[in-house]
């Protein structure tokens, strides 16, 4: 149901979006460049090997995507302190929501409602094989939305 | 049973703290490749203080070091005269206090642990221990001859022996507690403002829990802050100076607004800061890892969901929530947009959070056999990505940050062959380098240097970046006259270019290789003879 739930938007976004997103996969010039250049380091050739490939080149790329969809400041800050260079970085949530956010996360994870969680985590999972990763990040926007409003929620109750 | 137990324990505590200081002492001159400038400083004036009592420009043991355009805190410096002494200046010697200090604190690690959680110490102490000696950040900060990791020593012992102090109701190690949270002071910016706040904050939190014996406890906390201020006092007299102020105004963030400040202070708690993007200064990180592995996000973000739960309160998890609270903010606080070298104390918390997480992770496990099989395959990959980092990428990708080459550099330039030399540097910084590896008599450049204020050495504002000792010379080249002089002149790669050499007939002496098989020095020699006549054959033509 969850992963029905989370491929919805995904599958929407994907293939509405133009030109069609490219993967990680397909690497560049330098890329493979850096990999040979990486395997001169070694003196052993087959550790070399072992190390620097393509595999390995490719889970960096995917963990680099992932990790930058986990960074709240990354949707409430815009990237702020740690902009990406040649990206043009935008402010997805006001950082006065912030707070709000944190509550609301940390309400949903004391009532072990997990289907939040999980619907982020599929999504920022099969985004993250794509190039083009920011054209994408509006998919993980529902979990983030619930948890504002949570948040919202459970303040007001508190104050009141 | 009991004793069976305890001897296990025993052996893996020892084992942990094997593995965690052959992490920190192997190859400990060799990698992080070359010496950064900071930590020839260090070194040198530590050198100085051993053969002359004073530091590079004269002062007698000073409590600030003036270093380049800022102030150190002392006691690396005092505290590196024994290995220097012992093992001679070099770059082992003057790295080795904060391997030493940084394996030490594994321990201290452990026992804090013990300490706070009192019920589930013994395994979870032995875990953060374990998470502490594995961890990228603290190897790294612990290889390099800079405070961090002494002052994070000093501030976890403090921390310790203040609850055991209460614990135990002595006074003895409440004194000690006392002395180490000065030390710690002594010891690095970031703790010169965290120290006083923990002892404060943590005096309170145990007031609370001990309230039964108020009165008793009540003297405690104030004789504790007095005899803080007293330690301290050296540092306090001195806050309105230049070297006081100097980090203070050098830090403070350039666009000060609430949005910034929050901003920078969330990047510390940002799983991508903590888990996958290396530190953005080149020389304070791996070149592909993090302060922690990514596999550690997960049982972080559990932990950290369990410290903040309500369910389990008690005085460790209010201490950790409250390191977790404070360690940031003087970093925060910085221009600099992440850095987890001003905010180094906050990597206990954060192993904490970890070691509770796997706790956590670790009960869910019904085959617990299946876990230790998972557990091992994932740190044995961990500690290949951390080879392949500090070994392999960091001496060939980061050689540069590094400051790399001037051993090599000095030893060319000492071998007899040459007569003045120049080095090109425009912030005159690298004459702490040739100082370094010359082994310079101290007492001969204090001599050789232009005479420093001493009653205002704690009040200088300039820094010169020209110095002049020997027959060296370190500061920018000066084409109009450097050329007609007879000397060599030493310049990095893109500081004179193919054509400019043979424009102002320098021939090259010798080079300098780095690690990736390109030059980082080029050695000139002058030839004033030649370049008289060119130009006077030039003006010539030109009539």
């Amino acid at each position: 149901m969850l992963t029905i739930v989370a491929i919805i938007p995904l599958t929407v976004t994907v293939f509405t979006s133009r030109p069609f997103p490219k993967t990680i996969f397909p690497l560049t010039d330098p890329e493979i460049y850096q990999i040979n250049e990486r395997r001169s380091y070694y003196r052993s050739a087959a550790l070399g090997r072992l190390t620097e490939n393509k595999l390995t080149f490719l889970l960096y790329k995917y963990q680099k995507n992932f990790f930058q969809g986990l960074d709240p400041n990354f949707y409430f800050f815009a990237n702020h302190p740690r902009e990406r260079p040649g990206i043009k970085e935008t402010e997805k949530f006001s950082w006065l929501f912030l707070i709000p956010f944190l509550v609301g996360l940390y309400w949903q994870f004391k009532q072990k409602f997990f289907w939040g969680f999980g619907y982020f985590i599929l999504v920022l999972g099969a985004i993250s094989f794509f190039q083009d990763f920011d054209r994408f990040v509006i998919c993980l926007f529902p979990f983030i939305f619930l948890s504002i409003i949570l948040g919202i929620w459970k303040i007001f109750k508190w104050v009141s | 049973m009991g004793f069976l137990k305890s001897k296990i324990h025993l052996m893996f505590l020892t084992a942990i703290f094997i593995l965690g200081a052959f992490l920190r002492f192997y190859h400990l001159g060799q990698s992080p490749p070359g010496f950064y400038v900071d930590e020839a400083a260090i070194g040198y004036n530590a050198y100085s203080i051993l053969k002359t009592g004073k530091d590079e420009y004269g002062k007698t043991f000073p409590i600030f070091f003036r270093s380049f355009g800022d102030y150190k805190i002392p006691l690396y410096i005092y505290l590196s005269v024994l290995p220097i002494k012992l093992f001679g200046l070099s770059i082992f010697s003057a790295r080795f206090i904060s391997a030493l200090f940084g394996s030490l604190t594994l321990l201290v690690v452990y026992f804090l642990v013990k300490e706070l959680f009192l019920k589930k110490g013994d395994r979870l102490g032995l875990l953060a221990m374990f998470i502490f000696a594995v961890s990228p950040l603290p190897i790294l900060f612990s290889r390099m001859a800079l405070e961090v990791s002494l002052a994070l020593f000093w501030l976890l012992l403090a921390l310790f022996l203040q609850l055991k102090s209460f614990a135990k109701k002595s006074d003895l190690l409440l004194i000690l507690s006392v002395l180490a949270y000065a030390l710690s002071a002594y010891s690095y910016h970031t703790e010169r403002f965290l120290a006083p706040a923990v002892l404060f904050f943590v005096s309170l939190i145990l007031f609370w829990q001990y309230r039964l014996d108020w009165k008793n406890c009540l003297v405690k906390v104030i004789i504790s802050w007095l005899l803080f201020i007293v330690l301290l006092f050296p540092q306090i007299w001195l806050f309105n100076s230049t070297a006081g102020q100097a980090r203070l105004k050098s830090l403070g963030s350039q666009e000060s607004s609430l949005k910034n400040y929050l901003s920078q202070y969330f990047a510390y708690f940002s799983p991508r800061n903590l888990f996958f993007d290396p530190d953005p200064d080149r020389q304070r990180s791996f070149p592909q890892l993090s302060v922690f592995y990514p596999w550690m996000c997960l049982p972080f973000l559990i932990g950290f969901y369990l410290l903040l739960e309500k369910r389990e309160r008690g005085v460790g998890k209010s201490i950790i929530v409250l390191l977790l609270v404070l360690s940031p903010i003087p970093a925060s606080l910085a221009r600099d947009p992440f850095s987890s070298f001003r905010a180094y104390p906050f990597v206990f918390p954060f192993i904490l959070a970890i070691s509770l997480g796997i706790q956590a992770i670790y009960s869910l496990f019904r085959k617990k056999i299946a876990f230790f099989i998972l557990s091992f395959i994932v740190v044995f990959v961990s500690l290949v990505n951390f080879y392949r980092n500090a070994f392999i990428l960091l001496p060939k990708e980061r050689f540069n940050d590094w400051s790399y080459g001037y051993s090599a550099l000095v030893e060319k330039l000492t071998d007899g062959s040459f007569g003045e030399v120049l080095i090109d540097d425009p912030l005159g910084t690298s004459y702490v380098e040739v100082l370094f590896f010359q082994h310079y008599p101290p007492k001969k450049f204090q001599k050789e240097q232009l005479p420093v204020d001493l009653k205002n050495y704690y009040q200088i504002k300039e820094w010169p970046g020209r110095l002049s000792w020997d027959k060296f010379a370190v500061r920018p080249i000066v084409w109009k006259r450097d050329i007609y002089t007879d000397q060599l002149i030493v310049a990095k790669t893109l500081a004179i270019s193919e054509s400019q050499a043979k424009e102002h007939f320098l021939t090259k002496a010798f080079v300098i290789i780095g690690p990736d098989g390109k030059v980082i020095f080029n050695g000139y020699l002058t030839h004033p003879e030649l370049k008289k006549q060119d130009d006077e054959r030039r003006l010539l033509e030109r009539q």
